[in-house]
């Protein structure tokens, strides 16, 4: 337990003085801001006219109220969770390779494990710390637009499936951790994010989408075409995330790290 | 003597190609060891399989008669080290980066990093981020890494790189310093002079294989010796020298060159041959083969460029 606590603290060390920090928690704070503006928009016709291709997009949307901007939060955020966690996992693995530290932690006196442990464990702390912050952001957005029809109900719906599918993308995010070790760097590890993300439309259009764990998510948070995600898909996606600690954990207790 | 790191007929194959091949070796309890070999010899490999950083494809490597393993991390409470360059995470001072190694090593309080930031002389930039260090500070900073725990064993790899001479000095006296007070020191290079100053063992390692193994008193006794001597009359002196026993041989320039034991062991015997027969030297010298091309022989690369 005190293996596991002093690498938690050298990992909250590192994350804390990191520029990558700041930087993750303001691109996440773009997608809140965006549905604000686009709220904003489809508030005021006449503005929404003059800007065009947005005020039409913005029409979509349809009424500016609480409830379909959750709604719109709900069904992006999904996709956004996926690219900037599965970042914050690659950075937090690959960086030990990139900075080339790796060697400084393979011959301490406390077990490999505690080190993998710690990371995943940082990894869902911060990814956690970027749900809250982005929902509240949202929040804080639609207030400052104006939103009426305020809905608590609605409120604590959406937050609760966002903070489902924030799980779930945190859970997966096990086998980001395996390919950035395995890949020793953040660079492959990125690139499997953005792969495994442009796989969920994929493997929507051959009606996968139930069993492809990363598209599961998206379907629980969304409900596309009426589709919900059943037990077989929890259990693929709960299978798919501890096969990628089980492997993390591996590659660092076997693998040669030269 | 208690043998404190062993390694016994350890190897190490990357795609079909030995790195390392049957390498045995042992240090003692306050020995220094010098470890050297040319860029790609097999001395880092040796080193993380001395740590557990990668498996040996055969034999195996012992600390304190323990088996080395990646599941063993026990073994590494006493072992310091520092493989290749020393890097630090970038974004963290000196000290953070101490710290956090003295709390992964389970250390308490603050007085190991003081302490070793002190004995480093790391203090000015004790508060300056890692990546803004200077090559020879970040070594200072990787040693530190290595002896912020006091290990009785220690494993470095090139620790002198960067270091100013002044900085090489400074760390051959705390690493002497720490060898007398009885750490097993394990240290690689490929700067043969530099080891000899301070190693009490040498071994070789050349294209994976331990090619020489020896303390220094019999290195000096390895180390090829020779008589030079300058004459006017080259000719005359190498015939006369010929007649008389020795070894001469003619080297480029006209210096002539004997290695025989009459030679080396009464060149004065020599000199007196020389000018009672009318050819005294202008030059007479014992001349021993230096380190590095004692190093290059052995491996096979004298008279040829790496």
């Amino acid at each position: 337990m005190n293996s596991l606590f002093a690498a938690l603290k050298g990992e909250y060390t590192k994350i804390i003085k990191s520029k990558v920090m700041p930087v993750t928690f303001a691109a996440a704070v773009i997608m809140p801001a965006m549905m604000a503006f686009m709220m904003f928009v489809a508030k005021d016709p006449a503005l929404a006219h003059k800007l065009g291709i947005i005020g039409t997009k913005a029409k979509i949307i349809g009424t500016p109220d609480w409830p379909s901007f959750f709604n719109l939060l709900t069904q992006s955020a999904c996709g956004i969770q996926l690219v900037i966690f599965g970042f914050v996992t690659s950075w937090i693995f690959g960086r030990e390779y990139s900075d080339r530290t790796i060697k400084d932690l393979l011959a301490l006196p406390l077990p490999r494990h505690a080190v993998v442990i710690a990371k995943i464990i940082a990894a869902a702390l911060w990814c956690a710390a970027l749900f809250v912050f982005v929902f509240a952001a949202a929040i804080a957005g639609g207030a400052a637009v104006g939103l009426t029809g305020w809905n608590t109900t609605v409120l604590a719906e959406n937050f609760v499936t966002l903070f489902i599918t924030s799980l779930a993308v945190i859970y997966l995010n096990s086998v980001v951790a395996f390919i950035a070790c395995a890949s020793r760097g953040y660079l492959a590890a990125v690139g499997f994010v953005i792969l495994s993300a442009i796989l969920i439309n994929f493997a929507g259009a051959i009606g996968f989408s139930e069993y492809y764990p990363w598209a599961v998510p998206m379907l629980f948070a969304v409900k596309s075409g009426g589709i919900a995600p059943g037990v077989a898909s929890w259990v693929i996606v709960l299978i798919t995330g501890a096969a990628g600690i089980a492997a993390a954990v591996g590659w660092w207790r076997y693998a040669d790290q030269a | 003597m208690e043998e404190i790191i062993r390694t016994e007929k350890i190897s190490k194959k990357y795609s079909g190609v030995l790195a390392v091949d049957s390498v045995s070796l042992n240090v003692k309890k306050g020995e220094i060891y010098g470890f050297l070999g040319l860029n790609g010899a097999g001395k880092t490999t040796t080193i993380r399989m001395l740590l557990g950083m990668i498996k040996p494809a055969s034999g195996e490597a012992y600390i304190k008669g323990i088996k080395v393993d990646a599941g063993k991390y026990g073994i590494w409470k006493d072992v310091g080290y520092m493989v290749e360059m020393p890097y630090a995470y970038p974004e963290l001072t000196v000290r953070e980066n101490l710290e956090m190694f003295s709390s992964l090593r389970g250390l308490k309080g603050k007085e190991s990093v003081d302490t070793v930031i002190e004995k480093l002389r790391l203090v000015e930039y004790a508060d300056r981020k890692s990546k803004n260090l200077s090559l020879g500070n970040a070594q200072r900073l990787g040693l530190a890494k290595a002896l912020i725990h006091n290990p009785e064993i220690l494993i470095l790899d090139e620790p002198a790189n960067g270091l100013d001479p002044a900085g090489i000095v400074e760390i051959r006296e705390l690493l002497t310093a720490l060898a007398k007070g009885g750490t097993a020191i394990f240290i690689s290079s490929h700067i043969l002079n530099e080891i000899a100053k301070m190693a009490d063992r040498i071994g070789i390692i050349h294209e994976g294989r331990l090619v020489q193994e020896s303390d220094f008193e019999s290195l000096d006794k390895l180390r090829y010796k020779k008589l030079r001597i300058g004459v006017k009359d080259v000719n005359g002196a190498m015939k006369l020298l010929l007649k008389s026993g020795y070894s001469a041989k003619q080297e480029d320039g006209g210096i002539i060159n004997a290695d025989n034991d009459a030679a080396l062991l009464n060149p004065e015997k020599a000199a007196e041959l020389l000018v009672k027969a009318g050819f005294p030297p202008y030059m007479l010298k014992v001349e021993e083969e230096g380190l590095e091309e004692y190093f290059l022989r052995i491996i096979g690369m004298d008279g040829k460029k790496q």
